[in-house]
């Protein structure tokens, strides 16, 4: 009896710690995309994870992992699309972000429906969500249906577990603004078609939510150059 | 200079001389024919909308959960919704209906009300039917879906029914039944029935074919088609027809010498040419000698 509890108790550890250190990866990609985050909120001891969110008898509660972010100004100005004399105005393409971690072994359409329905009801311009189990096909074809209010998002948990851009053999990528990026074909007589490419579905233009015609630039270090940068166009 | 001089001139040869009149006539508002299209891609879109509504309603079937009823035998009402809605499936939409159900824990089966079946034990697959003829090796997610083996061939006589073509074209058609797996085991005359239903399919696929044979064919003709249509063509034709002399079949009794000829055909030796071959073998083989 005294064995099964402590098997039960190792058990639940390991499953808070991964589910701490999703929670630290979701953190972490918010802030890295642009959105404004407390440092004390990326960087949670397991300790004070522990104490705010798991349930009595030790488990993790992941109906209480959920958490919204705004935009900073910088990350305002730039997805803010230049004005023209027709929209002398214009809107940013972002807004604040909605996360939330789900429990269940798999997401069907109708949480997916739900899910999608909560984010644009609250204006919410992106949602993301965070799963252990995997999202149905059907799931998958709600998102695009919403795509006019809201961008859906997901990712497996146990892909979070680690922070891939933390990675040595991932080198820095920093998404262009939009002058950034006409400047660029301008200073290289470049067509947008003539640059490398980058799938959307790759895991880190997904990492920063990269979206169709934006360009990344990727500085790595070059033994002979000191340091190369290269870019690509998101497809 | 004028603009006229630099214009690029076309060097295809015109095609016709298509009256003025017409061309006024076809040339159609770009903002009809945008609203029409915008149209049709809408309907499609809502088609498409009700079968994602209809997967989401299905995945938690049967809605009435009576002891009295089970897989073979639904509740009418849950049979017919399920018979009616799945109508307008595409194969794929069915498995997406299954992976669904799966996702809420049922069965595959849309009018079964258990649970779906867990395998014990890990592994990717799973033996079935050890030591006798019908012995399997199956991936143990593909037993997962089901309850039964039972249910997964009710699941799948469904599905075979169904159409590969896209909902939209086939959501007038009344003539498309789905039928139950346990319906057809229960009429006797199951093969008449199901001959039937072969001949009227085939007699809607020939009609068809035959609309299609027609169409390419004006086609190829140059006849335009305007509103479904075939215009009249417009040069003439007259149809000259051409006398054609049937050869004659050849006759065997050619000068007594019926019993040399070979399929009508008498071989004949020319002895011109066999002096000839003789010579060229004499001088190659003195040649042969002397070297």
């Amino acid at each position: 009896m005294a064995d099964m509890e402590q098997l039960n108790s190792e058990a639940n550890e390991r499953n808070i710690v991964k589910a701490w250190r999703a929670w630290r990866t979701a953190h972490e990609m918010v802030q890295d995309r642009g959105y404004e985050l407390a440092e004390e909120e990326v960087k949670i001891s397991l300790d004070a994870f522990r104490t705010q969110y798991t349930s009595v008898d030790g488990t993790v509660a992941r109906e209480r992992m959920k958490f919204s972010a705004r935009p900073s100004a910088e990350m305002v100005k730039k997805y803010t699309p230049p004005a023209t004399p027709n929209n002398p105005d214009p809107q940013p393409d972002v807004g604040t972000i909605w996360v939330e971690f789900n429990d269940d072994t798999s997401v069907g359409a109708e949480a997916m429906r739900k899910f999608a329905k909560f984010c644009s009801h609250e204006h919410y311009r992106t949602g993301m969500m965070i799963l252990s189990g995997n999202v149905s096909s059907a799931a998958k074809k709600e998102i695009p249906k919403f795509a006019q209010w809201t961008s859906i998002e997901w990712f497996l948990e146990e892909d979070l577990l680690i922070n891939i851009t933390h990675h040595e053999l991932v080198p820095r990528h920093v998404i262009l603004s939009r002058e950034e990026k006409t400047a660029l074909l301008k200073r290289y007589r470049l067509k947008e078609t003539q640059l490398p490419r980058i799938l959307q579905r790759d895991p880190v233009a997904k990492y920063f939510g990269m979206r169709r015609g934006q360009v990344v630039k990727i500085i790595r270090d070059s033994e002979t150059a000191g340091r190369y940068a290269s870019y690509r166009l998101c497809v | 200079m004028s603009t006229e001089l630099n214009k690029p001139r076309g060097i295809l040869k015109n095609k016709g001389n298509v009256p003025s009149t017409s061309t006024e006539r076809q040339t159609p508002d770009p903002r009809e024919v945008a609203v029409k299209h915008a149209h049709i891609i809408h309907s499609r879109r809502q088609v498409e909308d009700q079968i994602a509504d209809s997967i989401i309603e299905l995945s938690k079937f049967p809605a009435t959960r009576d002891s009295s009823y089970n897989a073979p035998n639904p509740a009418p009402a849950d049979a017919e919704t399920f018979k009616n809605q799945v109508r307008l499936y595409q194969p794929s939409d069915y498995d997406d209906l299954i992976e669904e159900r799966n996702a809420n824990g049922l069965c595959g089966y849309t009018l079964c009300p258990n649970p779906r079946s867990r395998v014990t034990g890990g592994g990717t697959f799973k033996i079935l039917n050890y030591g006798r003829k019908d012995f399997n090796i199956v991936p143990s997610r593909e037993l997962e879906k089901w309850c039964s083996q039972v249910c997964a061939k009710r699941a799948m006589y469904v599905k075979v029914q169904l159409n590969e073509t896209a909902a939209w074209e086939r959501a007038g058609v009344a003539s498309i039944h789905i039928e139950l797996y346990e319906e057809t085991r229960s009429t006797a005359s199951d093969a008449i029935t199901q001959l039937q239903k072969d001949m009227e399919n085939m007699k809607i696929e020939a009609l068809e074919k035959s609309a299609q044979n027609a169409q390419s064919l004006a086609l190829e003709r140059g006849d335009a088609i305007e509103n479904g249509k075939a215009s009249k063509r417009s040069m003439k034709l007259t149809i000259r027809e051409k006398p054609v002399k049937t050869p004659t079949a050849p006759s065997l009794d050619l000068d007594d010498q019926a019993h040399l000829v070979m399929e009508g055909y008498k071989t004949t030796f020319d002895p011109k040419s066999e002096a000839a071959n003789q010579n060229e073998q004499k001088t190659s083989a003195r040649d042969e000698t002397r070297e």
